[in-house]
């Protein structure tokens, strides 16, 4: 019998601890346990078979931590082969009668990924593609993923072992204090996460004893429809004697334990400190309870790599503002790589309240696989609200997928054959809430009759991928009133009939109805409004539309959902109204000045709102150069003779840069005579601290030049690419660590090769003068200010 | 016994934290700027020890631990008398290195600012930890870091690989012995 089969009518027992059992056996502080498989299979043979003796269903093979970034390849095929005969051996020497099961156990690599680490998310899928490739070929029964604190890694893992075997997976987390992971995963993200790429049970190991992680195992029991396991610790450890020695003690262990399988979780064992005879306790204490059946949850849910959104609590706002469609500044941006300005786009929008961020960056000139991918690790390394992933070109929604470190919204999929055949599969294999549009290759059924036979259509094709009416959020799509008249009573009884008939999720992207019409924000809020009051679950809408908002929030006042109206009076009450104060003396040399000041300053909303009405009746270029330029002249100036601290020049810098940002909104499209050369900068490979090299790319922007900004941690052979493409005569490398420092040498080597025109500058907290020379830079700069003006007389000698 | 331990509400010296942004004096912008950081980073910060007593021996430059040995003149010079010595790893935790990261891209003197939290809070809680060590015991060394002097930063692994530090408390190290969390250190202490 294969263990799901089993596990359907029973509870599954694991093992309980290796670690503290080899180190009474003589295993010494860092030696690699999993050696012992080879060199003292004896021990490892006798410790499965007591385990098995003790009444465990599965035991794990002692290959937490066998991977090829600890081991050679020929070692690890050694390790994993001897480890599972071992747990085989074991199985066949123990007088149990009851089912056995080998499972091929993996821990965390001990690498963070990237980006807080360096290990790149496809190396860990690479490397525990290696271990599980092994543990199939040896024949494991099934795969455990285990003690894993982050959920990026874990998915890695999980990808791993769906994509280079068909063995079951069970997958458990370790759980920190707060109830959360260590990189902020709550245990119905991971639910979400994991559940939609198909573990087959999932739960929570080590860190505590079974009494603190009932918390988190209740969370999981309400949140999951596949079976829950719980491996925890024998309590907390303590030093005795010189000993360690664990607080929890068998008994009381598995009474916590059996509480718990009575809650409802089916696969329970033991983690540090615990021994056979906890197992045995566990089993014997048990094995009158009837195992708990799994239900399905039937949750429409998505999540960030911190939290959930639940469709349940409608309505869920969509962030509509990262899409170039209709937007010259956005598209710029796009075109010159320039992802700040997305990010600034997603935090903005987060500011206003949205629950969900759509990110389309659909360009023709753009190869937009490779900037999805890129746009989805950025926004999701700095803002914790889940994604959906817009977009038609499917190697793009598969490259984001891949990266995404949740489970996505995705946007779309149609009735067309070609559409379904295409996404459904990714969704099978990431996760994910799909966009299901109501049309097909008749095109846009022009009745509410229509669009619902084409949902249930695409709902039926799903079904065949094993997905269900919570995996589909139909879209019915609001049509131009100003084209048709009945366009958006079309839509709004779509809605009440997909929700009343299928009893599915529906959103729409509100602000499509008002196309073509004055004063937009009117209609698109009272067709918000309508939609709402005919079940509509989410909607794809401007954060910025201060109408739309007060809809959002008066629709949940009136409908019950805010209690005490608490967050219509938070939100609402102290709108700021854009009413703007005219100043007794407005001409353009006191905003002039106002300008110099805010710059001098820092004052950042002062300085956009001053150059916007400059720009009313005063030339782009001369704003710049004859205010901002001065001011940040002076602040520089005051830098380099110390009267000026580092933040406060910054600020300057960033006050300079919001004024440029008016500018560039009120003349985005047009040529900017003004740029200086191209600068290419980045933190070179190794090296993940960036913050240097962020305040050089802000100066030199601020002085007008062209920055190409490749980020940290950046292989020579990417930074002299990108040399070549722009031919920049500048380029910027920076490094913190005396270890990263000959990555520097080695970047300048290929520099000199396939780009010999260009200057070098280098900088970071270990680099010297004579470091620089020696590694053979052009310039070495002490400060952002000094890079500054070396670009400045490289780029004047240009002219 | 590896032993983690738990610190809160260590007390914030905000000349220090002016200090390691690079400013001089206590200008009025820079202290609300950094009193802005500090109530936004005040809620994500976790304060964090993993660490673990060993027998030492040195001779001929050479310090012995059960588990590896390290050729080195400065961390020799600097346990010598001590029959054992403590290793320890702290960190402030990963949030912080999040919350930099976001700054970093949208407000560098933000980001700045943090970073300089973050120093100043990582030395509060190593301090914190060594002052709690010294009422332990007859008498400690100051801690000592691989990297300073000629110790070299390669026994971090040997640290890592004794400590279990990312299952611990969640530190790991990279290609370049860096460290993730960034604020985190880990160092060495004589003690008799």
């Amino acid at each position: 019998m294969d263990i799901l089969t089993y596990l359907k009518d029973n509870i599954v027992y694991l093992d309980g601890g290796t670690g503290t059992l080899l180190q009474s056996a003589g295993l010494k502080p860092g030696e690699f346990p999993e050696t012992w498989n080879i060199s003292h299979s004896d021990i490892i043979q006798k410790l499965h078979r007591d385990y098995f003796d003790a009444g465990a269903n599965i035991v794990c093979t002692n290959t937490f931590g066998a991977n090829s970034l600890k081991f050679d390849e020929s070692e690890l095929e050694n390790i994993i082969s001897a480890a599972i005969e071992n747990a085989r051996i074991g199985a066949k020497q123990s007088k149990g009668k009851q089912q056995k099961f080998v499972a091929l156990d993996i821990g965390p690599s001990g690498r963070l990924l990237a980006p807080y680490g360096d290990f790149d998310f496809e190396d860990a899928v690479e490397t525990f593609s290696k271990t599980v490739r092994l543990g199939a070929k040896y024949g494991a029964d099934l795969i455990l993923i285990e003690t894993m604190n982050d959920s990026y890694e874990t998915k890695a893992a999980l990808l791993a072992a769906k994509e280079n075997s068909s063995l079951p997976v069970f997958v458990s987390n370790a759980y920190g204090e707060d109830g959360k992971l260590m990189t902020g995963a709550s245990p119905e993200a991971m639910c979400a996460l994991l559940e939609g790429m198909g573990a087959d049970a999932i739960g929570v190991n080590c860190s505590f004893g079974p009494v603190q992680l009932m918390p988190i195992v209740k969370k999981l029991l309400a949140a999951a429809s596949v079976p829950i396991i719980l491996k925890p610790n024998a309590g907390l450890p303590k030093s005795v004697d010189g000993k360690t020695v664990y607080d929890v003690a068998p008994q009381e262990f598995a009474e916590s334990v059996l509480n718990m399988l009575k809650a409802g979780v089916r696969v329970a064992g033991g983690c540090c400190g615990t021994t056979p005879e906890y197992i045995k306790e566990l089993v014997a204490l048990s094995k009158d309870v009837t195992p708990v059946e799994i239900t399905e949850k039937n949750l429409s849910v998505i999540s960030s790599y911190t939290h959930t959104v639940d469709f349940k609590n409608r309505p869920v706002l969509i962030g509509e503002r990262i899409n170039p469609t209709g937007k010259k500044r956005f598209k710029q941006a796009l075109l010159e790589n320039d992802i700040d300005y997305i990010l600034k786009e997603g935090v903005s929008q987060q500011e206003k309240g949205v629950h969900v961020l759509d990110v389309n960056v659909g360009l023709p000139d753009i190869d937009e696989a490779s900037m999805l991918k890129t746009c989805v690790c950025e926004l999701q390394s700095i803002i914790e609200l889940p994604l959906q992933i817009d977009t038609s070109n499917i190697s793009a929604l598969e490259a984001a997928l891949r990266r995404y470190n949740g489970k996505a919204m995705i946007n779309s999929v149609n009735g067309k054959k070609s559409s379904m055949d295409a996404v459904f599969p990714l969704v099978k294999k990431y996760g994910g809430l799909v966009v299901a549009l109501t049309l097909d290759e008749g095109g846009i059924p022009e009745t509410a009759r229509g669009r619902l036979a084409v949902a249930e259509k695409i709902l039926k094709e799903a079904e065949k991928y094993g997905l269900g009416v919570c995996d589909l959020i139909f879209d019915p799509l609001a049509m131009a009133v100003s084209a048709d008249k009945n366009a958006a009573k079309i839509t709004l009884e779509s809605v009440r009939l997909i929700s009343e008939k299928l009893g599915a999720n529906t959103t729409l992207g509100v602000s499509n109805v008002s196309f073509g019409l004055p004063s937009r924000d009117s209609i698109n809020s009272i067709f918000f409004a309508s939609a709402l009051e005919n079940g509509l679950s989410a909607a794809i809408m401007n954060p910025y539309s201060e109408k739309m908002l007060e809809t959002y929030y008066s629709y949940r006042v009136i409908s019950g959902l805010d209690d005490n109206c608490l967050d219509y009076i938070e939100n609402l009450s102290n709108q700021p109204k854009s009413v703007e104060t005219a100043s007794a003396d407005e001409t353009v040399t006191n905003l002039g000045a106002s300008l110099s000041r805010a710059v001098l300053k820092g004052f950042k909303e002062d300085a956009a709102k001053i150059t916007k009405k400059m720009l009313k009746t005063y030339e782009p270029l001369s704003i710049i150069n004859d205010y901002v330029i001065p001011a940040l002249d002076a602040v520089g100036k005051g830098f380099e003779e110390k009267t000026v601290y580092l933040p406060q020049l910054l600020m300057s810098a960033e006050t300079a840069k919001a004024a440029f940002e008016e500018i560039k909104l009120a003349f985005s499209g047009t040529s900017q005579k003004d740029k200086k050369c191209a600068v290419v900068i980045a933190t070179v490979k190794g090296d993940i601290h960036d913050i240097g090299k962020n305040i050089v790319k802000l100066l030199l922007e601020n002085y007008g030049f062209s920055v190409s900004d490749l980020g940290k941690d950046v292989p020579c052979e990417k930074i002299a690419e990108e040399t070549v493409r722009l031919r920049a005569p500048i380029v910027g490398l920076s490094a913190l660590m005396t270890t990263t420092v000959p990555q520097m040498e080695e970047t300048i080597k290929i520099l000199r090769k396939r780009a010999p025109w260009c200057k070098i500058i280098v900088g970071g907290a270990v680099l010297t003068q004579e470091y620089a020379d020696s590694i053979g830079a052009d310039k070495y700069a002490k400060d952002a200010m000094e890079s500054v003006r070396y670009a400045e007389s490289i780029s004047n000698s240009l002219n | 016994m590896i032993s983690v331990k738990k610190y809160e509400n260590l007390p914030v010296d905000i000349g220090e934290i002016l200090r390691y942004a690079g400013c001089k004096g206590q200008d009025e912008q820079m202290l609300s700027l950094a009193n802005s950081c500090l109530k936004e980073c005040s809620g994500i910060l976790g304060y964090s020890v993993c660490f673990d007593e060993f027998p030492i021996l040195i001779s001929e430059n050479t310090l012995e631990f059960p588990f590896a040995k390290v050729k080195s003149q400065s961390i020799c010079a600097h346990l010598n008398g001590f029959p054992c010595a403590v290793i320890f790893a702290a960190t402030v935790g990963i949030e912080l290195d999040r919350l930099i990261m976001k700054y970093s891209r949208l407000s560098p003197s933000r980001a700045l600012m943090l970073q300089a939290i973050g120093a100043e809070r990582i030395e509060a809680l190593c301090d914190a930890f060594c002052n709690d060590l010294r009422l332990q015991k007859n008498e400690i060394s100051p801690r000592f870091s691989p990297g300073y002097g000629d110790f070299p930063l390669s026994f971090q692994t040997e640290i890592f690989k004794v400590l279990d530090l990312p299952r611990k408390i969640g530190i790991s190290l990279n290609s370049a012995l860096l460290m993730s969390p960034t604020k985190s250190v880990t160092a060495i202490v004589g003690v008799k």
